[in-house]
C-alpha cells in the first residue's frame, strides 16, 4: 500500500479534506471518499465520458485524472446541478426531450452541457455532434440528446 | 413531481408523458448497482484466462493470501469442492424438449474453471479483499500455470470431424442441432426458374451496455438469507440457479437488481459470477461486491450475432419464391450453460420472416469455438433472419429485373390472411406489410431518390438506396425453462386509493414505471400520480420470467391490465352498495366513481378504499375486505410443444418495419455516408409514442453500430483484440444520422391492450438496408454485399478488387 496524502477540494461548494493513496483517481475520490454516487465511470479508458465532472471550470472525465490534482481545486458533480427548488434547465431540457433511456450516461452528458454552453451559449447542430463525441450513450441513438443540448440553450439565453 | 392534469382529457395510455423514473436519475440520487453499499462490504477480483485454450497445471494463491488486506482466495479446485456445477439456463432440464430436435448438449462447468480454459477471460481463480483497489493489487499475484492447447477460432473449421473437441465426452463440436422439412424444397429448386445461392457471414459483435455486469451478496447466517443484488434482466431467474448452483437448498434467496444501465440481451443470462460472488459471501461472511471492467465486460459478457449461412432460394419468373433452403452455422463461443443457443433456433426458424414461402428446408447448428461464449443481443437471431432474406430478395430482383420493392410486395403474406400460419409453426398476429412498405416509400419520396441518384451518377459520385422490410417474432415461450413465458403483476390498492404495482419484469432503461403507471391509472380510473411501481426484487414480486424478446407489451402489460380489472370489479361493487346502484352503471376515472350517464352520484377511490380496509361494514355482503389482486398471464398465440410436424410457435406477436436508408459510398476511401434513413414501423397500439420513438431511435443506433463499425476481432490464438471502446467502436453523436419515424397501427388481436412491442425491431434494419444501399451505390461495379461491418477498409478493398477484375477483364 503507498503512503497516504492530504488532499483539500471542494465538491459542490462543500469543502473536503481527504487522506488517500496518491494513485486514487478524481472518479474514485468523488464516488467512494465523498460518497457522490451520481458519477459514473463506463469504461476506464476515456472514452465514453460517462465520469464527466466539472473540474475547476472544465469539463473532466474524472476516470483519468489522480486525485491529487484535485488538490486546492474545485469540482461540480451532478448533485450539485440542482439549487434551490427546480431543477436546473439543462436537467429540465433533457427531461423534456427524453434525452434518456437507461440514464447511466447522463450524468456525465449534463456535466458536458455545463462546460459546453458556458463557452458557446447558441450552439449550432454540427458544434454540439463534435463536442459530444466524447459522451458515449448506448440507448438513445443520440438524437433527444442533441435537442436537449439545443433546448438547453435556449432555456439558459431565455433566463 | 410535474402535474399531468392536464392530460385528463382523455386516457393516459397512448400521451406521450415524460418518465417519472428520471426525474431522481437526473441530480444523480439514482443507484445502480456499483452505487451500492452495504456495510463491511468486501471485493472481489477475478483472474482470468489469458490463453483461449490451455489446461490448467496449477493455481498458486499463496502470495495472493499473503497480500496485506486480502480475506480469502479460491481457485477451480476450491469451489469444484464448496459447489455444484453450474445450473443450466433457460432451461430446467438437460432435455426440455421431447422431439427429436432441437438437439442441445450441455457441459458440466463451474463458477471457475477447473482444470481447462477454454477461451481469453475465463475466470480462473478469485481473491477477496477490504478494498477494491488492494483485490486488483492481489490478483495480479496469483499465479496460474498453463499448458497451451491447440485453438479453434474458425465456427466451420470447428464443424469438422478431425477438429480437436472443446469437449471430451462430446462425439464433435456441436452443441447444438435442429432440422426442419416443409414441402419438396429441392425438387422446386431444381425446377425453379431461377435459383440465389449465397454465403453470409455474419460478424461477431456485442450490446456493450453502458454500465457493465456486477453483483453484490450478503449472506446473514442467522436467518439463512443471501441477498444478491445483481444487473440482470432475469432476476427471479437467477434466484433459483444460483441455490441450485450453491447446492443450498438450506438457503433462502432474495435477488434485487437495481436501477439497470443497459442490457440489450447481455444481461439475459447466468454467469459464472452470479454463483462465486454469493459463495465468497458464505465463505467470508461478509458482504462481498464485485463489477466488471470495460475490459473484462469484452472478454467475459457475451458476444452474438456471429454465424455463417448458406442459402438457396427460388424464383419464378415473376419473381414469387417457390422454395428456400437455409444451413445456419452460429459460432456459439464456449458452450456455457447460458442460452446461446437461441440465435440458432431463431435464426432458422424466421428466415422465411413477411414473406409467403410455403416450401423450406433448414438445418441449423451450433458449434463450439475457442471465443467468449454467445447470447442473444437486441433482435436475436432476427437481425440475421431478416439480413438474409432481404439479402437473397435484392439478388433476386436484380436478376430478374423487377423493382426491390416490387418484388418485396409480390411475396408478401397479404393483411387478409392473418393471422397467418408461417411455415415454421408460427401464427402471425396482424399486419399490412405492403402498406408498410408503401408508405416507406412514399415518405422517402423514392422516385425523388431515384432521380437523385441518376444525377449524381452523372456527377461521378456513388449514391445508393436500401429498401428492407423486416418482421420481428416478439414474446417468447419455452418448455421446462426458467423464461417459461408468463408475467406477472401484483395491485394493491392501498388504505388512501393509491396503487401500488409489483411487477415481475425489470426494467433496463424503457420506462416501464412510466408505462405501466399509464396503463394500471387507466384501468383503475386514477391519477397517474397515485401509481407506484416496483420492480426487479424477488422478495416484493412475484415470480416471472424477465425482460427480453420485448415481451412487457405482450405480457406484463395484458397482466397489468387483467390485475387492474379484477380490483377495479370490486371498487365498482363497494361504490355501487354506497350508492344504491348497479356496478355497471357506474365507470372510475380520475380517482372518482361516477354514473355513466350523468357523473350525479359520485364517491371517490379514497372513499372506496376506505371503506375496504376500514368501515368493512359497509362491503357488500361476503366480500373480503383490501383491495389487492394478482394476474399471471401466459404468452398467447402459441405451443410449448412442435405440431406432428415438428414446428413450434413460440412467439406471440410478430411486429414489422420498413427501412428506407439512402447513401453515398466514397469510392476513394469506402467511407459511408448516410443521407437519409426513414423507417415505418407497426408496434400495434402505443402506450407512450414519445418513449417508443426514443426505443426506436436507439435501436437503430445500435443495429447502425453493427452494420458499420462494431466488429469483435479475434486473432489466431483466439486473442480477443477489441477489448475496450478505443477498439470496439459504438457509435457516437457524430456517426448518428437523422431518423425520420412514422407508424402505422394493427392492434395486437390475442391482448387486451394491442400493443405488440418496440424495443429491438430498430435494431435490424441497419444491417440490412444499409448493405442494400451500399450494394446500390456501387452496382456499377458488381460487388455484392454479404457480409458486415461496412467498415472503409473492407468496402474500399471490395472496390479495388472489382475494379482490378474490371480491368483484366478489358
Amino acid at each position: 500500500m503507498e503512503k497516504r496524502i492530504s488532499v483539500r477540494t471542494t465538491i459542490n461548494n462543500k469543502v473536503y479534506d481527504f487522506e488517500i493513496e496518491p494513485r486514487l483517481l478524481v472518479v474514485d475520490l468523488i464516488r467512494y471518499n465523498a460518497g457522490l454516487k451520481g458519477t459514473h465511470v463506463a469504461c476506464d479508458t476515456g472514452n465514453c465520458g460517462a465520469c464527466t465532472v466539472i473540474m475547476n471550470g472544465l469539463s473532466v472525465k474524472s476516470c483519468q485524472v489522480l486525485a491529487p490534482r484535485a488538490h486546492g481545486g474545485e469540482i461540480t458533480t451532478v448533485e450539485g446541478l440542482r439549487s434551490g427548488e427546480k431543477l436546473h434547465p439543462i436537467q429540465e431540457a433533457f427531461w423534456e426531450c427524453d434525452a434518456v433511456e437507461c440514464g447511466y450516461c447522463t450524468p456525465g452528458m449534463l456535466m458536458t452541457t455545463i462546460a459546453f454552453l458556458k463557452d458557446n451559449p447558441h450552439p449550432s447542430e454540427d458544434e454540439i455532434r463534435t463536442a459530444y463525441s466524447g459522451n458515449l450513450c448506448r440507448c438513445t441513438g443520440y438524437l433527444n440528446i442533441i435537442k436537449a443540448v439545443k433546448r438547453a440553450a435556449e432555456k439558459m439565453s431565455a433566463s | 413531481m410535474e402535474n399531468t392534469e392536464a392530460l385528463r382529457a382523455g386516457r393516459y395510455v397512448g400521451q406521450s408523458i415524460k418518465r417519472k423514473e428520471t426525474y431522481e436519475l437526473f441530480q444523480g440520487k439514482t443507484a445502480y448497482l456499483s452505487d451500492i453499499e452495504v456495510p463491511g462490504m468486501a471485493y472481489a477480483a477475478i483472474s482470468r484466462s489469458v490463453y483461449a485454450h490451455a489446461k490448467i497445471k496449477s493455481v498458486n494463491l499463496e502470495k495472493a493470501l499473503k497480500f496485506p488486506g486480502v480475506l480469502a482466495a479460491f481457485s477451480g479446485q476450491d469451489v469444484k469442492k464448496l459447489t455444484k456445477p453450474m445450473a443450466l439456463f433457460p432451461f430446467t432440464q438437460p432435455r426440455p424438449y421431447t422431439s427429436e430436435y432441437p438437439r442441445i448438449r450441455f457441459f458440466d462447468h463451474y463458477c471457475l474453471a477447473v482444470d481447462r480454459v477454454r477461451h481469453v477471460g475465463e475466470a480462473v481463480a478469485v481473491v477477496v479483499a477490504t478494498d477494491r483497489y488492494v483485490a486488483a493489487d492481489a490478483v495480479e499475484e496469483i499465479e496460474v500455470e498453463y499448458e497451451p492447447l491447440p485453438v479453434l477460432t474458425d465456427v466451420e473449421e470447428a464443424m469438422l470431424d478431425n477438429a480437436v473437441r472443446l469437449y471430451e465426452d462430446w462425439a464433435n463440436n456441436i452443441q447444438y442441432e435442429f432440422r426442419l422439412v416443409e414441402g419438396p424444397v429441392d425438387d422446386l429448386l431444381r425446377s425453379s426458374h431461377l435459383v440465389i445461392r449465397e454465403k453470409f457471414v455474419q460478424h461477431r459483435y456485442t450490446g456493450t451496455p453502458m454500465e457493465t455486469r456486477g453483483v453484490i451478496a450478503h449472506f446473514e447466517e442467522g436467518e439463512s438469507l443471501l441477498t444478491v443484488w445483481d444487473s440482470t434482466q432475469v432476476p427471479h431467474s437467477i434466484s433459483n440457479l444460483v441455490l441450485d448452483s450453491l447446492g443450498r437448498s438450506d438457503v433462502k434467496i432474495r435477488v434485487i437488481c437495481p436501477a439497470m444501465g443497459g442490457g440489450f440481451g447481455i444481461k439475459w443470462a447466468f454467469y459464472p459470477e452470479e454463483v462465486l460472488i454469493p459463495l465468497l459471501s458464505i465463505q467470508t461472511n461478509r458482504p462481498v461486491a464485485w463489477w466488471e471492467s470495460r475490459t473484462e465486460h469484452m472478454l467475459a459478457s457475451h458476444h452474438s450475432r456471429e454465424q455463417v449461412d448458406y442459402v438457396e432460394a427460388g424464383f419464378d419468373a415473376t419473381g414469387k419464391i417457390t422454395a428456400l433452403k437455409a444451413t445456419v452455422i452460429v459460432d456459439m463461443g464456449v458452450a456455457y450453460s447460458s442460452g446461446g443457443t437461441s440465435l440458432s433456433f431463431v435464426t432458422s426458424n424466421y428466415i422465411p420472416g413477411p414473406y409467403k414461402i410455403e416450401n423450406y428446408s433448414a438445418v441449423s447448428y451450433g458449434v463450439v469455438t475457442n471465443k467468449t461464449p454467445s447470447g442473444p443481443l437486441r433482435a436475436n437471431g432476427k437481425v440475421e433472419s431478416n439480413f438474409i432474406m432481404e439479402r437473397v430478395l435484392d439478388q433476386a430482383a436484380r436478376e430478374l429485373g423487377i423493382g426491390r420493392d416490387e418484388i418485396r410486395i409480390r411475396n408478401f403474406i397479404q393483411p387478409h390472411e392473418f393471422p397467418y400460419r408461417s411455415v415454421t409453426g408460427s401464427l402471425y398476429d396482424s399486419g399490412d406489410y405492403p402498406t408498410c412498405l408503401r408508405m416507406a416509400l412514399k415518405a422517402a419520396d423514392y422516385d425523388r431518390l431515384l432521380a437523385d441518384q441518376r444525377e449524381a451518377r452523372g456527377n461521378g459520385r456513388c449514391r445508393g438506396i436500401g429498401i428492407g422490410f423486416m418482421m420481428e417474432p416478439l414474446s417468447s415461450l419455452r418448455p421446462n425453462a426458467y423464461n417459461a413465458g408468463y408475467e406477472t403483476v401484483m395491485i394493491r390498492v392501498d388504505t388512501v386509493g393509491k396503487a401500488w404495482v409489483f411487477s415481475g419484469d425489470i426494467n433496463m432503461g424503457q420506462a416501464h414505471k412510466t408505462t405501466l403507471s399509464q396503463i394500471v391509472a387507466d384501468e383503475l380510473g386514477i391519477k397517474f400520480e397515485d401509481v407506484q411501481v416496483f420492480e426487479g426484487d424477488t422478495a416484493l414480486c412475484t415470480s416471472a420470467s424477465g425482460s427480453y424478446a420485448s415481451r412487457y407489451s405482450t405480457v406484463t402489460a395484458s397482466a397489468a391490465i387483467l390485475a387492474s380489472r379484477k380490483i377495479r370489479e370490486k371498487m365498482l361493487q363497494i361504490a355501487a352498495k354506497a350508492l344504491q346502484c348497479k356496478p355497471d352503471e357506474l365507470v372510475a376515472a380520475g380517482g372518482v366513481i361516477s354514473d355513466k350517464e350523468n357523473g350525479a352520484r359520485q364517491v371517490s377511490v379514497k372513499a372506496v378504499a376506505n371503506m375496504a380496509y376500514y368501515s368493512i361494514n359497509l362491503l357488500p355482503e361476503g366480500m373480503e375486505p383490501g383491495l389487492q389482486a394478482i394476474h399471471y398471464f401466459i404468452n398467447p398465440n402459441t405451443s410449448f410443444y412442435p405440431d406432428e410436424k415438428g414446428r413450434t410457435a413460440n412467439f406471440s406477436t410478430f411486429p414489422y418495419a420498413a427501412h428506407v436508408a439512402y447513401v453515398e459510398v466514397d469510392e476513394r476511401t469506402g467511407e459511408t455516408k448516410i443521407l437519409k434513413y426513414l423507417t415505418v414501423d407497426d408496434s400495434g397500439n402505443m402506450v407512450n409514442p414519445m418513449i417508443i420513438e426514443t426505443q426506436i431511435t436507439g435501436a437503430i443506433a445500435h443495429g447502425l453500430g453493427g452494420a458499420l463499425l462494431e466488429e469483435l476481432v479475434y486473432d489466431e490464438q483466439g486473442q480477443l483484440l477489441s477489448t475496450n471502446f478505443m477498439d470496439y467502436l459504438i457509435p457516437s453523436t457524430t456517426d448518428m444520422p437523422e431518423i425520420e419515424i412514422h407508424h402505422m397501427i394493427t392492434p395486437m388481436p390475442f391482448t387486451p391492450g394491442g400493443f405488440k412491442g418496440v424495443g429491438e425491431i430498430g435494431s435490424i434494419g441497419p444491417p440490412l438496408v444499409l448493405a442494400s444501399a451500399v450494394e446500390d451505390a456501387l452496382s456499377h461495379l458488381g460487388i455484392k454485399i454479404m457480409r458486415l461491418p461496412l467498415k472503409p477498409e473492407k468496402i474500399w478493398r471490395e472496390i479495388q478488387k472489382a475494379k482490378g477484375a474490371v480491368i483484366s477483364k478489358s
